[in-house]
């Protein structure tokens, strides 16, 4: 479960990161919520994809838009934790990260649910069309 | 079946997966990076060394000069956006009285750009020959005069107001909205050299 959570969460940071600071980050959606939700879904496939369990694959998706959100928290802070930039009003600038990406939080969430149905069902079908094709090996 | 079984069973999807991971990891180190520099830039960008200049003329005239100096320590070129310097004679003695000398002005036109790790040096030179403003400034010497300061064209209390905006590496920064104006504050340098003070 973490193993897979590890492969959608940086692309969580870093569109949650790229919607705070759009003008900056390379490459960017630019603010663009369709695109944020679109590719949050297809993030959220590879949960539904390579997790059998359906409730295992949704605490996935939270814990790796949980991961991703603390990953672009430590992005967004780079200048004050790894250099020596001074915070003026910490509390402040944390409330303005919140304020800013709560809305995309639960996007993230939402999309990741869907994505996950999706990956779910692209197993699935997978597996059905091995099943038909090792039954149409076997009969030649 | 385990993960790492599940992984490797469909490792074509696990690798799209990884290099998807790996791709948005490096995008946020470079974004993350960016951000640093523009921080630094905000913060090391200063104005100084600068140096006023009042000379009279032999007509009569008085030749008003500025050099001042723009150092961009930081990892980004700056792309000047407006340039202005403005002199005047502020009288204190019935409220505060403001006697323009000159003003200089340069826009977006110019197109102006300080590499990184470099220093620009901006030099006006005006001279003032209006007669009516030089009549002005005589106005305030005998003014003083009378108030026991004894003043020339020279030595008049000339306040040199000189003012740089640029943005940071020309970053987008055309946000009308309120909540993405912080967007264009960020890329924005906007220095002030104001009667000997750096602002």
């Amino acid at each position: 479960m973490f193993t897979v959570a590890l492969f959608s969460a940086p692309a969580i940071a870093f569109m949650t990161f790229d919607f705070v600071f759009p003008n900056i980050s390379s490459p960017s959606l630019g603010k663009n919520l369709l695109a944020a939700f679109l590719l949050a879904a297809l993030f959220g496939m590879p949960s539904g994809y390579l997790t059998r369990r359906t409730d295992l694959a949704i605490v996935t998706v939270i814990l790796y838009v949980f991961i991703g959100y603390i990953l672009s928290i430590i992005a967004y802070s780079t200048p004050f934790l790894f250099y020596d930039f001074r915070i003026i009003f910490p509390d402040l600038y944390i409330m303005f990260f919140l304020n800013m990406t709560v809305i995309l939080l639960m996007l993230f969430v939402f999309a990741g649910f869907i994505g996950v149905i999706m990956g779910q069902l692209l197993a699935e079908s997978f597996e059905k069309e091995e099943t038909s094709q090792s039954f149409s090996r076997g009969r030649m | 079946m385990g993960v790492m079984a599940e992984l490797r069973k469909r490792w074509f999807v696990s690798m799209l997966s990884i290099a998807a991971a790996i791709f948005f990891t490096v995008a946020l180190i470079v974004s993350a990076n960016t951000y640093v520099n523009v921080m630094d830039a905000n913060a090391s960008v200063v104005l100084m060394n600068a140096i006023e200049g009042a000379e009279m003329l032999d007509n009569g005239s008085i030749l008003v000069t500025i050099q001042i100096q723009l150092d961009n320590p930081s990892d980004l070129d700056l792309s000047i956006s407006t340039v202005s310097w403005t002199v005047a004679i502020w009288n204190y003695t019935d409220g505060v009285n403001i006697i323009p000398v000159t003003s200089a002005y340069n826009g977006t036109g110019d197109g102006l750009t300080v590499k990184k790790k470099s220093v620009e040096t901006f030099t006006y030179q005006v001279i003032v020959s209006d007669s009516t403003r030089l009549a002005n400034i005589d106005g305030f010497i005998n003014y003083s005069m009378t108030q026991g300061q004894d003043y020339t064209l020279e030595t008049v209390p000339y306040v040199h107001d000189f003012r740089v905006t640029g943005w940071i590496a020309d970053y987008p920064h055309d946000y009308q909205t309120y909540r993405e104006t912080y967007l264009n504050d960020m890329a924005r340098i906007d220095l002030s050299y104001r009667d000997g003070e750096y602002l």
